[in-house]
């Protein structure tokens, strides 16, 4: 296995490979930066050009690219409110708002570094996992996905506000997402429901156009009707003074980006749950790691622990998503898919053989997704300093080119003129939200994990009636469940107590 | 002398008028893009074959274009379809990486079908690709009676009404006695492929491609076949001989027919004709490139020219049912999930 890991280094630094990897990664930033153009929607662009390469190669440029979008997503959630990539939307909800206060270039150090380390520990299971990746991913049937799936919803109650009226109102939010998560086909008898008489919507609604709309309308027109910069008529800060003290903070906290790193593993290593979850998961955990209640108010206010979590898990992920697509040829998320088109017309047949025969071949890839995000945050820092500028720039300057690329980020998920009647009314329905105090996440959370809980609800109770509860992993996750839904209140009485004995 | 030289320049005319059409065509194609559309997105034979296709088509229309692959996912391939059919410009810059199953939706008269499949510009087609149900590789059956006669039903993995995972076993269900449960709802095929793995289904059914793929990992054995012999499964049995009645034998052949005609590609209706015979010159000489065969073959895909006349012929025989068939076709086949 070692001589693999050695031979995988070698394939990716060879100069076809590694050339391709940097052009790779120059595209991957450009869209990365771009909001709502999708690191899958430009891997689809370029299978065509992977035709000439050796797989090691072709993976080095896709992969690349792929890794890159990831990280420079981020940037543009928080420098102006609108998720770069769909997996990096988590990241709009304090990233924003610490631009809006004039630490840009602080969320950004943040978002990098722990992106970066997100990446390395990404990568570091990918290959440990080699061994024992088949037993594990196998342990996980249906209904274990779908108690997996419970686990993710219960973390609305962390995802919304504190108090009963918080909880409501976070809670209704999270069903309107799982309402909405059932238009288009069921996926069981093929029926069409809430489609209106209309084929865009027999697939369902495209997470990309709602994402983009949900969050980046809102904050454009909170933009234009402030009428200021985005960090409002603040002089600039030292943003250099800034950058390094958002990488100070990701060692500061350590533990939460190593911990959401894991949860960002984890959720990719397993098939179905998606990539947009990973960064949910690991933004409630973020605010679940605050002391007390007044600590965890302080989310979704511009806390830099809201913009470490998700940067590390949507990095992370990638190493995990990889397992399934190799092993079992079951992409972890859409990128995955067209990555496993790439695997078709390389002749690489994903199964077993890629952990034993081409293994050097899935090492390279660990090695691609390392080398890749070290280059990737290197530069990103000598640039922060200029793209951190860009908050300082009048809004009216900015608006235009922002909802044109916003408008054309939505267009790319499907190419129909739909997609931009989707944003537009999400847009709207986001503007609603925020303007009477409705959460946002809860909603996405809803929405994402909605079709992956009804399949495999379905497929559990269809196959196993009901003995599927006495599983010991779904035991396990149902008590895992019952944790996450307890402890806000846990901690909301906590800190009660401790304000009550305070004042005696 | 003078009829020497009216018979040149009558040569020369008749020369410039055979020739002009054809520069003509060279000098429209010239530098322009010709874009493939494909109602998929993501993993797929049909797209990495529609991906080869876009990397050798141009070379082989006069001009030589750029050719590019376009993804308009939606409604099971109708909306790129229709968008094809009816929104396209019939330029002969626009083609439609199709699935023949559409045209099922339009035998079964559903609402959005907006195209015919019989005014289309045919190109041709890449080649047929076969169905096969396969059980785990560690189930004792060793052949489709054993599974008729087996004491419990065997839970068959499926992704929903209307794909050859649904509909292949299903209609096996109803019409050869064969012991099956239907479990579906599957996000894809991969995700069936893993539940055969872990145990959680016994069976499944998809293109003979994939499943090929599956028994060549010694994760399933393949035990009856659709009508199309799919490299390697010729001696399979063939569902509709094992079928007890007409009904099934005639659903079974109506599901057969799509997948004759395979991976097919088709021009908006209104192309000109001498755009249109370009095109198909192109297609019919693409396919027997060497290097084109080769991408197939290292991405295990068996291309096999289909003329377009063919697949026309093949579509008149698929939409040509009895109005019995009709009423119970309903019953079985639903549109692709």
């Amino acid at each position: 296995m070692f001589d693999a890991l050695i031979e995988g280094l070698l394939l990716v630094l060879q100069w076809k490979a590694f050339s391709l990897m940097m052009l790779g990664m120059g595209l991957g930033f450009v869209v990365g930066l771009l909001p709502g153009i999708g690191g899958a929607a430009t891997l689809a662009l370029m299978l065509p050009f992977i035709f000439k390469m050796s797989p090691a190669e072709g993976f080095a440029f896709l992969l690349g690219m792929h890794s890159v979008a990831a990280t420079t997503g981020d940037i543009t959630s928080i420098l102006f409110g609108v998720p770069g990539e769909a997996i990096s939307a988590a990241t709009v909800v304090d990233g924003y708002p610490m631009a809006k206060k004039g630490e840009a270039g602080r969320a950004l150090g943040a978002a990098l570094m722990s992106s970066l380390i997100g990446a390395l520990i990404g990568a570091l299971v990918l290959a440990l996992a080699v061994p024992v990746v088949r037993p594990l991913v196998l342990s996980f049937g249906s209904p274990e996905l779908f108690m997996l799936a419970m686990v993710g919803i219960a973390c609305i109650t962390s995802l919304s506000g504190l108090g009963v009226r918080g909880q409501i109102r976070g809670f209704a939010m999270g069903l309107f997402g799982l309402l909405l998560s059932t238009i288009g086909q069921e996926r069981q008898s093929g029926t069409l429901r809430f489609d209106m008489g209309l084929m865009y919507l027999w697939d369902g609604l495209d997470l990309v156009p709602v994402l983009v709309g949900i969050f980046a309308i809102p904050e454009i027109i909170d933009l234009a009707v402030r009428g200021t910069a985005i960090a409002g008529d603040r002089q600039p800060e030292n943003l250099q003074a800034g950058v390094i003290e958002g990488i100070k903070d990701t060692f500061r906290h350590f533990w939460l980006v190593v911990r959401c790193s894991a949860v960002g593993v984890f959720i990719g290593i397993l098939p179905g749950a998606g990539g947009g979850v990973a960064q949910w998961v690991a933004y409630a955990h973020a605010v679940q790691s605050a002391k007390d209640t007044k600590d965890r108010a302080r989310f979704g206010k511009g806390d830099i622990r809201g913009v470490l979590g998700p940067g590390a898990a949507n990095n992370s992920k990638e190493g995990g998503e990889l397992i399934p697509t190799v092993a079992f040829g079951v992409p972890g998320g859409g990128a995955m898919a067209i990555l496993l088109g790439g695997f078709l017309i390389m002749g690489l047949t994903p199964g077993p053989d890629m952990l034993t025969k081409h293994l050097p071949i899935t090492f390279s890839m660990v090695w691609t997704l390392v080398i890749a995000n070290i280059i990737t945050v290197l530069l990103c820092l000598a640039v922060l300093n200029h793209l951190a500028k860009v908050t300082y720039v009048r809004g009216g300057l900015i608006i235009p080119f922002v909802l044109f690329l916003v408008f054309v980020g939505s267009y790319t998920a499907n190419g129909q003129i739909a997609d931009l009647i989707v944003t537009f009314i999400f847009g709207l329905l986001g503007y609603l939200m925020v303007l009477f105090g409705w959460p946002r996440p809860p909603f996405v959370l809803g929405f994402v994990l909605g079709k992956v809980v009804e399949t495999y609800l379905f497929i559990s109770v269809n196959r196993y009636g009901f003995s599927w509860l006495s599983h010991p992993v779904v035991l396990v996750l149902i008590f895992l469940m019952g944790l996450v839904i307890a402890y806000p209140f846990v901690q909301e009485r906590r800190s009660q107590k401790r304000d009550l004995a305070d004042a005696l | 002398m003078k009829s020497i030289s009216l018979l040149a320049v009558l040569a020369i005319l008749l020369l410039t008028v055979g020739i002009l059409p054809a520069r003509g065509q060279a000098n429209f194609y010239e530098g322009k893009t010709v874009t493939l559309i494909i109602g998929a997105k993501g993993a797929g034979s049909l797209i990495a074959a529609t991906q080869i296709v876009g990397h050798h088509l141009g070379k082989y229309i006069p001009g030589k274009p750029v050719v590019i692959v376009q993804e308009m996912p939606g409604a099971a391939h109708m909306l790129a379809t229709n968008q094809v059919f009816n929104v396209a410009k019939p330029d002969g810059l626009t083609i439609l990486a199709s699935n023949p199953n559409v045209a099922v939706a339009q035998l079964a008269k559903v609402e959005q079908v907006r195209f015919d499949v019989r005014k289309f510009q045919w190109l041709g087609s890449t080649g047929a690709d076969g169905v096969a149900l396969s059980i785990r590789a560690d189930l004792p059956y060793k052949n489709f009676d054993e599974i008729r006669k087996a004491k419990e039903e065997l839970i068959v993995g499926t992704t929903g009404p209307g794909s050859n995972a649904h509909d292949f076993p299903l209609l096996l269900k109803e019409f050869t006695g064969a012991k099956l449960k239907l479990v579906s709802g599957y996000p894809s095929n991969g995700d069936i492929q893993l539940a055969i793995q872990r145990k959680e289904v016994d069976a499944w059914a998809a293109l003979a491609t994939t499943i090929k793929l599956a028994v060549d990992q010694g994760i399933v054995r393949a035990v009856v076949r659709g009508r199309v012999a799919a490299p390697g499964f010729e001696s399979l049995p063939v569902d509709e001989d094992l079928a007890s009645s007409s009904l099934g034998k005639a659903l079974m052949g109506i599901r057969a027919v799509p997948l004759a005609i395979g991976r097919a590609f088709a021009a908006p209706p209104a192309t000109s004709a001498d755009r249109v015979a370009i095109l198909r010159e192109a297609f019919a000489k693409m396919i027997k490139d060497p290097e084109f065969l080769a991408e197939g073959k290292k991405a295990k895909i068996d291309f096999n020219y289909i003329s377009a006349e063919q697949v026309l012929k093949d579509f008149g025989t698929l939409l040509n049912q009895t109005p019995e068939t009709l009423k119970e076709m309903g019953k079985y086949i639903k549109l692709e999930g």
